[in-house]
This record gives structure tokens, sequence and C-alpha cells, in this order.
């Protein structure tokens, strides 16, 4: 078998990466023009924020939780309100260190209940749903000028738009011959379709394919993540493509599977279960990343959150506000930054979810300007138009 | 006759991909050998013969949750039935979908295919657990492939009442809170069904319905639920009175009594008859057989046939094909259940290989049937299934195929059987230039024309 930097360069005779300057921008990664790492993980199908990150100093937190309130020894406490589901053990370690944070009552400014539209929300970075035509985040490459990567075999809509972003999953396989390749690559000209996906294959493959090396088999997409092994094997592989002077500064990873509308479990269950999955990516993160992990932001946040009580199968309807995960060595942590709305009935958003009050977008504006140092006049202007009211949290970036 | 392009859109995108020299085969008007296959005598198939209906597969899931609780508090007999009646239907799954495969790679009726895997995609279901992937089968089976000649509301109807749906989205034990159980047990709503209905099925996100809708909505649902105990009529649906919440409900507008199971029909009723139903439908129909973003006067003329006529399916199929734009070659990609079909019917590759391999093909390119990752049902839109890695897994089962049959073909014979009257010169020049037969089947199918459709 032919190594790596042969096969590039075989494929750079023929055309196949050449032929990327004809394109606004490209997967070669080289020259970013920012040190700053910054990982969105996109929680997908409604994590319930509650349960995660339970408010246990709530007086009516087990009462309006009726039959799914964590008992005392589901969670460790954070503070002395907050705490955290005993599966977020790996967090809660990062939280106390200094190098996680939770943000808390957050959402972005959708007020329905639909996962694809509020998805849509969360990705695109608008006030309403189908409101922008691309991803705040691949507006911020476009700002910043960094490489972007989203892990999984298709680009989600938040670094969908003008950058070109790769797309990286993990595969056995690696590359199909050479010379098919260029026969291909000639075919796929008149395609732009399939001639950028397939630049795009050849142009990451090659960092990944070395960071991968004897992993083994493990799954693909999203969905493949829903366990402990494939987050950290994953995670692993995306940590090392991170810390390549040359690789992508920016990347998402989608996790699905928090629609707990039955039996949504306590300590244990299905909700414990995917916690477990999110918690062992907190745990594998950092020592991939090495010393670029004091470079890091990790964001994890979910389209919306749960009811608040309980539905009538154990688990809990589509909700309003949920909690979401700040982490790496450039947070600030070892906070809760929230303005708690209370749980009592006359507090919970249209008596049932609970309210939001903060914007989910604040924080995002945070990292952009103070960790990813984009001009915050460009921020407001294209990356989130028409957000004037979502002011940029202050000091969530250590100094 | 050559093959024109017209036959190449009817066979392609219309049906599922060329078999044989199927181009031939569609006449002087391809519209009417597609109109042709519109018959109900499709909607049975003797492969489906000895597979599980609802109410088997209904039995099996609780067998098997029996099994698992006893294997809980027992390690050993009972674990290893356990472990044995759920290797059984992972088993059953490969079969279930070797059998759907095979049933559309050999049709002569492909459009009828098409139209069966575009509605039960448009209804999804979809399970992770082999015991309820086989009544996710049979809901295809049962309440798609029986309806999908007749009008949208008996569509709609089949679906709600299938076992499959019930359970999928959480209604079988959605209980009304001042029902007598309710009351009893404490116990409540769970609006899943009534949103998704809403949401997916009917008027659509932007149909003009509110959280009091859904909830309301949901209130006239409680009840339908799954025939657990054999009393009903041998469809598993089964209406429970007990937990049915009694007193008025008000779902966008309209006041439903008190008055069971019919709340629920009157309000399917309303919702099929209702216009931003005929524009929701009309859009994804659209989508699915003109372009990813349609024009909105196709839509509109999709969407009239549906009110003109009461959601009469067969004259929205007529209005469909009349549409000038949906006869413009290769706009829409296929997805990964178009591109294996079309490839299998090309090259019979179905015949050569197990069950196992068969199933394995859909897993490797991400879509494995009925089990989509949300109750919006599998992408209909390019930019969702071509990525990189995608396009590599395509790649390289394009490979596979390719090695395993091309002893069997001339390569520039089945170019011009599959993608003759829209092949480019390029794709032409490689196929008959590439230096092994398997090579030059690889290219065909890895070419744009061959994605397309």
């Amino acid at each position: 078998m032919d190594s790596i930097i042969s096969r590039r360069n075989l494929l750079q005779s023929a055309g196949l990466l050449a032929c990327a300057s004809a394109l606004p921008m490209k997967v070669s990664f080289a020259a970013a023009p920012t040190d700053q790492r910054f990982i969105f993980v996109i929680l997908r199908g409604a994590m319930d924020g509650l349960a995660a990150i339970p408010p246990y100093g709530d007086k009516n937190y087990s009462s309006a939780r009726n039959g799914i309130a964590l008992p005392k020894a589901a969670y460790t406490p954070l503070d002395n309100f907050y705490g955290a589901h005993n599966s977020l053990a790996n967090f809660a370690t990062l939280f106390k260190s200094g190098e996680a944070a939770v943000l808390h009552a957050v959402s972005t400014p959708y007020r329905e209940r639909s996962h694809f539209d509020a998805q849509n929300v969360l990705e695109g970075g608008g006030e309403a749903a189908r409101s922008l035509r691309d991803g705040w985040l691949n507006r911020a490459l476009v700002v910043g000028g960094a490489g972007g990567l989203a892990v999984g075999q298709t680009i989600p809509f938040a670094l969908q738009g003008g950058a070109a972003v790769g797309t990286w999953a993990p595969s056995q396989d690696g590359l199909p011959e050479d010379t098919l390749l260029i026969a291909l690559e000639r075919l796929y000209r008149k395609d732009a379709m399939l001639h950028s996906a397939l630049e795009q294959a050849v142009g990451v493959h090659g960092i990944a394919d070395g960071a991968t090396g004897g992993m083994g088999k493990i799954g693909r997409g999203p969905k493949g993540l829903q366990n402990k092994q494939a987050m950290e094997a994953t995670v692993t592989a995306v940590g090392k493509i991170l810390s390549d002077p040359k690789g992508p500064r920016i990347a998402t990873i989608e996790l699905g599977g928090w629609d707990t509308h039955a039996q949504q479990g306590l300590d244990k269950g299905a909700l414990a279960n995917n916690l477990a999955a999110l918690d062992a990516g907190f745990g594998a993160i950092k020592p991939a990343l090495g010393s670029v992990w004091d470079k890091t932001v990790i964001l994890a946040a979910t389209e919306f959150g749960r009811t608040v009580a309980q539905n009538g199968t154990n688990g809990t309807d589509h909700g309003t506000a949920s909690c979401a995960f700040l982490a790496g060595g450039a947070v600030n942590g070892g906070r809760v930054i929230a303005q708690w709305p209370g749980l009592d009935k006359t507090q919970q958003f249209e008596g049932r979810d609970l309210r939001p009050t903060m914007d989910l977008r604040q924080a995002a504006k945070a990292i952009l300007a103070d960790h990813l140092k984009l001009p915050p006049a460009e921020i407001e202007s294209r990356v989130f138009p028409n957000s004037g009211a979502a002011r940029a949290l202050e000091g969530l970036i250590k100094a | 006759m050559a093959a024109t392009i017209q036959s190449f859109i009817a066979v392609t995108r219309f049906g599922l991909g060329a078999k044989d020299d199927e181009m031939a085969k569609t006449g002087r008007d391809p519209r009417d050998w597609l109109l042709g296959q519109l018959d109900n005598r499709h909607a049975n198939n003797a492969a489906f013969k000895g597979l599980p209906n609802a109410m088997q597969a209904v039995k099996g899931m609780r067998e098997r949750m029996q099994m698992k609780k006893l294997a809980k508090m027992n390690e050993g007999e009972q674990a290893e039935k356990f472990k044995s009646l759920l290797k059984d239907a992972g088993k059953g799954y490969i079969k279930d979908v070797a059998i759907r495969t095979r049933v559309a790679t050999a049709s002569q009726a492909p459009f009828f295919e098409r139209l069966v895997h575009f509605w039960s995609n448009h209804f999804t279901v979809s399970a992770t657990k082999p015991p309820e992937l086989a009544l996710a089968m049979a809901f295809e089976r049962e309440a798609i492939r029986p309806h999908i000649l007749g009008s949208f509301l008996d569509l709609l109807r089949a679906s709600t009442r299938h076992p499959a749906m019930l359970i999928y989205l959480d209604n079988q034990r959605s209980i009304g809170p001042r029902s007598i159980a309710g009351r009893i047990a404490n116990k409540g709503l769970n609006e899943n069904l009534a949103r998704e209905i809403l949401e997916l099925h009917t008027l659509g996100v932007s149909g003009g319905y509110t959280q009091k809708d859904v909830t309301e909505f949901a209130k006239i649902l409680t009840g339908w639920s799954v025939d657990t105990d054999d009393k009903g009529d041998g469809s598993g649906f089964f209406f429970r009175k007990g937990i049915h919440e009694p007193g008025d409900k008000f779902v966008l507008g309209k006041t439903y009594g008190d008055y069971g199971v019919g709340e629920g029909e009157a309000a399917l009723r309303n919702f099929a008859a209702h216009p931003s139903t005929a524009k929701f439908i009309a859009t994804k129909i659209a989508r699915h057989f003109i372009a990813d973003e349609p024009s909105s006067a196709s839509v509109n003329a999709l969407a009239e046939t549906f009110t003109r006529s009461n959601g009469n399916l067969m004259e929205i199929y007529k209005t469909l094909l009349s549409l000038e734009e949906a006869w413009q070659p290769l706009t829409k990609m296929k997805t990964p259940n178009d591109y294996i079909l079309s490839m299998l019917r090309a090259t019979g590759a179905d015949e050569l290989v197990n069950d196992m391999l068969l199933a394995g093909a859909y897993k490797m390119l991400g879509q494995a049937p009925f089990t989509a990752p949300s109750p919006a049902g599998w992408s209909d839109q390019a930019k969702d299934w071509v990525g990189a890695e995608a396009l590599l897994q395509r790649i390289e089962l394009a490979q596979k195929v390719s090695r395993g049959v091309h002893t069997h073909f001339d390569p520039a014979k089945l170019l011009e059987d599959t993608i003759g009257p829209v092949a480019s010169a390029e794709t032409k020049f490689a196929v008959t230039r590439a230096g092994s037969k398997a090579e030059a089947l690889t290219l065909l199918f890895a070419s744009p024309e061959f994605q397309r459709r």
C-alpha cells in the first residue's frame, strides 16, 4: 500500500487537488488565520436539561418534576444549587478544575416545538426557522477564514454555506485506488456537487487516515456515536485532526437520541445512556487535543428542552429552555451561568416548560469574539444579523 | 428504436432504474407506460407470503419483552432463550429487507414500488431493535401498499391506526387525564403522535396550528391503541374507551364532542381536507419527483388537484406526469435506496448474493430500511446525501457490485441500457476505455448520470 503522501502527490499531479483553486475556498487547511479551536456539538432530539444538570436547590424541583426528579444519589452537586447527572462524571471533573461551565435556562429564539424547525434555528442562528439560508458557523468561517470540518457523512446545516468545509467519518477502508479517483474526477467536472464531495474526501482523508490508524471499525454518522466506545474513538481521532497545525480549526459533531418521550429513566435508562456517551466525549477530548486543549472551546447544545413535568408515559414531551455545556482549556469555567427562572407552575413557560432567560447566541457571540477573535461588528452584521438584543456574555473565555 | 430522454426519465425518475431493455418498452408515450403500472393487483405480492402481520409482530414483541424480564431474573436457560429469540428477530429483519428489495428489483411496475417507498417514508415508522422492525415492515405492507392509489385520507387513516405508528409515536399509552384510568392511575397525555400527524403527515410545520391544537388533538387520540388481547378486528388496532379523554375538544377552530373513536376519524378527515395539507403534500411530491427546490407553479398545480379531487391520489399522479418540469433530466440525486435498487435492477446482483450482504448495502450507505433518524423520515434532498464520506461509500459499493458481476456484461451495452440517452461523451469514453470490465462498470455506476435520476 502506498503512503498517504505519495497518494496525495499523485492526485495533485493529476489535477484533483490543483483544480481546487477554481473554487472560493477549499479544504487545504494550510495557513489557518487563527490558532484557536472550536467544537460545536449538536445534540439532536431535545435534551432534557433539567435531568442533565438538575437544579436541585430549587424548592419546587421535586414536586414540579413529579416522577422524574433525580434522587440525591443520582447527581453530583456542582455548587449549592445545581448538580450534574451521575452519567456526566468526566464533565463534572472538568467543571471542578475550572475547565468547564454550564449555561442553564438557555434556548434559541425559537418558541414553538418542532424538532426540525428548532434545529434550523439552532444551526442557522436566525430569529425564526428558515429565516437564514446558511449556517452561523459557516458564516463565521467566511468572516474568519479558518477551515471547518463536519464529523459525519454529511455536513450539518450549521456548517453549510459559502465557505467550503470538509467532512470526515471514521472508516476502515480509506480511499479507493488512485486510478479510479482520477478517472472520476474527470467525470465529475460538470457536476459541481459530486466534484466538491470528491475533492473533500481526498483532502480530509489525508490527515484523518493517519489519526485513526489501527482504531478498528466503529459506527458511522450521528447515530453510531450513541455508545461510549464509538464516541471515545471518534473524539480521539477528531482531537488529533484538530491538533494538527495544518488541520481545521472548527468542527461539528452530532449526537442524536435525546427525544425521550417514554421511559426516560433516572440514574439509569435511555437518557442516562445518552449522557454517558456524551460524557465519554468529554473524557476523551482533552488528552486527544494535548497542548491544543488550552486553545479550545467546546459548546454542546440542543434545539430545545423538554416539559418540566413528566408525561403519561414516564417520559417528557417537547419543551423550551434546556442547558448547554461549555468545556475546554480556554473556558473560564467552574460556574453555572444562569438567571434561574424558577420551576413553580407560574414561573414556567406556558405553564409547562423551563422558561428561557438566556439566548444561546449570547454564548456563541462571546466565543466568536473573545476566543476566535472575530471583529464584533462582523459578528453582528454577518454571522448573527438582527440579533442586537442578544448581547455577548462577558467573561466566558479566560482572559 | 433508440431510447429517448423521456424514456430514461420514465424508468429512472418515476421508476427504479432500468432493468434489461426497459427503456425500449416504454412506448411512444412513456406516461401511458407509467399509468398502466398503477394497478392495485401490485399491492400484494407472492413473496410476502408467510411474513408476520401486525398482530403477530406485536405478539412477538410482547413475548420478547416478557422473556427479557425473565432473563434478568434467571441467568441460565431463560437468558439463553432470550438471546436466541433476539437473534431470530435480527435474522427476520434481514430476510424482510431482502424480500422488500427483491420485490422492487423484480417489479414490472417500478412506478408503483417507488410510490410505496415514497409514502412509506412520508408516514415514517422507525425502529432500532429487531422485534420492532418486524412490525415496521408489516406497516408498509398493510398500511401503505393497499392504499397508495386511493385517497390521501385512506392512507392517513390506515397509517394512524396501524400498531407500528401507534407504538412508534407512543400513542398506545397516552392516557386521558380525566378518563377513568387517568384518574385512578394519575397518568396523562403523550402528545407525540398528535404533533407529528399535524407537523409531518398533514398540515406541515407552517400549516397554522398551535400548541393548544396539538394538546387537544392528543386528547382526541387517547384510546387509539394496540390490540394486545385479541379483542379487535384482527388489524391490530383497538380503541380503549377506558383511557379516552371525555368532554369536548377544540382543534383548528372545530369542536369535537364526546363520541369516542369517531372524534379521531373526524379530525383526520378535517386535516386531510385542510388547504395546508394540500400544499404540504404537493410540495413533498414535487420535491421527490421534480427537483429538490421545485417551482411554485408545479407545487400549486399539484395542490389544486389535491383540493379539487378531495385528495384522490390517482388524479394527483396524473397531474404530476403532465407537468413539463417533471420531465427535465437528472435534476434529482438518487438516495441510497434509489442507488442500490437501480444498481441491482441493472445487474441482477441481488440474485447472486445472500440476504445479509443485501441488507448490509443499505447500512453501508446510511439508509437501512425503517431506521430513519426521526419521524420526519429520510431526506429527499441531495445536500443531505452527498457528503465526502457518503460519496466514498457509494464508490466502494459500486466497486463491490461491479467486481461481482462484471463477467456477465458488456459495459458499453449496459451503459446504453441504463443511461444511454443522457450519457456524456466523457462518461462514454471512460467506460469504453477502462482498463478492465470491472473498472468500466464501477465508472458507469459512479458516473454523475447514474447517480442522478
